[in-house]
């Protein structure tokens, strides 16, 4: 409705007035009409403005409320499997060597033991077997911490299989602990090797310190089971450990399980043996029921 | 009444916001306007009534996509009467025809000055139908809208002198067909302003 100015002279002006006169008489609406068509038109403002509005405040609770029970159906099994998968993940982490649970699964796996001298034995060895990975998996990793927690378990593992092996008189289980044990003592030995190939950092350190005292601790625990054997350490000749009912078991004492390893092949610190080396003793042969 | 175009910016505005009486003051504003302009192109003064209805529901569920950018709103208003129109000329096989358009009472007027009346806007209506289609829109527009030249220019879908110039041309071949002479001593500046009245002063 800009403002247009333009000039007319009288002729556009009759003109116009013509126009007008014609619009007036033959185009403007009747008032009744005009009441009509304003009655309508604001009866259909008033219900498509009142519809927008409750559109705008419906639609969103609408949304909301459909959308919480979705969130929920979602959000809550999500939690949950969250709250599970936390458990878990924190329970396993924590009962890793050197995990604040650590000492709890040991306590736990050690009361779970079959009452049984042999099935105890098996278990035990089984559990020397885990102890002696996690102490090398931990290794890897440079975790000296969780290396002396699982080589600490090892070597109570290790007194508690050794003592009870002893106490049974049993000398075949006798040999088998020690042949078990032996066998790890190469592992840690090489393992130590290992480890001081990789230098002197602080962490290896630790570590190869942790494995030389598991080192001598089955060292000790294996000339302790040759003591209760009777027989002696190197009463065999300096053969190779051998699987219970091998046929190298006629020694004095039964079984030659680390019973023949002499102190000079011991592995040591700065030059463990390797299970490859053929001077060093054979630490393969394990019980046949592992 | 006739408000400028701020006042109507804000009655949109405001309409668009989902007020009532704003529109209803839209409806005031343009309805009379619109009703003439699609009085002059159906027959039946009832199409008339419902085209302007229909109008104005158009215009209120299309006003929240209106944006008052370029387009005047009395242009984009006129522009859906004029394809309103165009729709039912379309469907009804209709063509506008200023011979069936019914003339309103003429208040106290005797038969005599009523005659005369007549005359004159039977004139006026042969003139306007001698018009091409643009030219008689364009004039509908102007004086029987009331629509500014560009308010006009944006219902027709035209450029501004376009219209102006179609309303040129259409005046003229009016003062032909009616046979008024033009005095350019006499010219004088005159001032269109607004919808539905054009409010002259000069």
């Amino acid at each position: 409705m800009d403002e247009d100015v333009q000039v007319m002279d009288a002729g556009d002006l009759e003109i116009e007035r013509r126009l007008d006169s014609f619009a007036r008489a033959r185009l403007t609406p009747d008032p009744r009409a005009t009441a009509r068509i304003r009655a309508r038109v604001m009866r259909e403002a008033r219900l498509q403005f009142e519809a927008a509005r409750i559109a705008a405040h419906v639609v969103p609770a609408v949304s909301r409320a459909r959308r919480r029970p979705t969130t929920r159906r979602l959000v809550m099994p999500f939690l949950a499997a969250a709250i599970w998968l936390g458990i878990a993940v924190g329970s396993i982490s924590a009962a890793q060597a050197g995990g604040p649970l650590y000492p709890a699964r040991m306590w736990i796996e050690g009361a779970m033991l079959p009452s049984g001298v042999e099935a105890r034995t098996a278990v035990e060895l089984q559990h020397l077997d885990a102890r002696l990975a996690e102490a090398i998996a931990a290794a890897a990793q440079g975790d000296a911490g969780a290396v002396a927690a699982a080589l600490a378990a090892y070597r109570e593992i290790a007194d508690r299989a050794s003592a009870s092996a002893s106490a049974s008189g049993d000398g075949e289980l006798e040999a088998l602990v020690a042949a078990a044990l032996e066998h790890h003592r190469v592992v840690l030995g090489a393992v130590a090797d290992r480890l001081a190939d990789l230098g002197n950092a602080t962490a290896a350190d630790a570590v190869e310190t942790s494995i030389q005292r598991a080192i001598e601790q089955n060292g000790s625990v294996i000339e302790r089971l040759e003591a209760a054997q009777g027989g002696g350490r190197g009463s065999t000749g300096g053969g190779s450990a051998q699987p219970r009912g091998a046929g190298e078991s006629t020694s004095p004492g039964g079984a030659g399980y680390g019973a023949d390893v002499d102190p000079d092949t011991r592995p040591q610190r700065t030059s463990p043996p390797s299970p490859v080396k053929p001077d060093k003793p054979d630490a393969t042969p394990r019980g046949p029921d592992r | 009444m006739t408000i400028d175009d701020a006042a109507i910016d804000r009655l949109v505005s405001e309409a668009q916001d989902g007020d009532p009486w704003a529109f209803g003051l839209i409806f005031d504003q343009y309805h009379e306007a619109i009703y003439r302009f699609i009085a002059s192109r159906v027959q039946r003064p009832s199409d008339a009534e419902d085209l302007t209805q229909h109008v104005f529901v158009k215009a209120l569920e299309a006003l929240p996509r209106y944006e008052p950018r370029g387009v005047p709103f009395g242009g984009w208003l006129f522009r859906l009467a004029r394809n309103a129109v165009i729709d039912h000329v379309r469907t009804r096989h209709e063509h506008a025809a200023l011979d069936a358009i019914v003339e309103w009472a003429h208040g106290d007027a005797g038969p005599d000055e009523i005659a005369v009346v007549r005359q004159e806007l039977d004139a006026v209506r042969a003139a306007l139908a001698s018009l091409t289609s643009e030219q008689r829109e364009s004039i509908e527009l102007r004086f029987f809208a009331g629509l500014s030249a560009r308010e006009a220019a944006a219902a027709m879908g035209k450029q501004e002198g376009t219209v102006r110039g179609l309303q040129f041309r259409a005046i003229g071949a009016l003062r032909r067909q009616l046979g008024i002479d033009g005095d350019p001593a006499g010219a004088v500046e005159l001032r269109i302003a607004g919808p539905a009245g054009a409010t002259t002063d000069g």
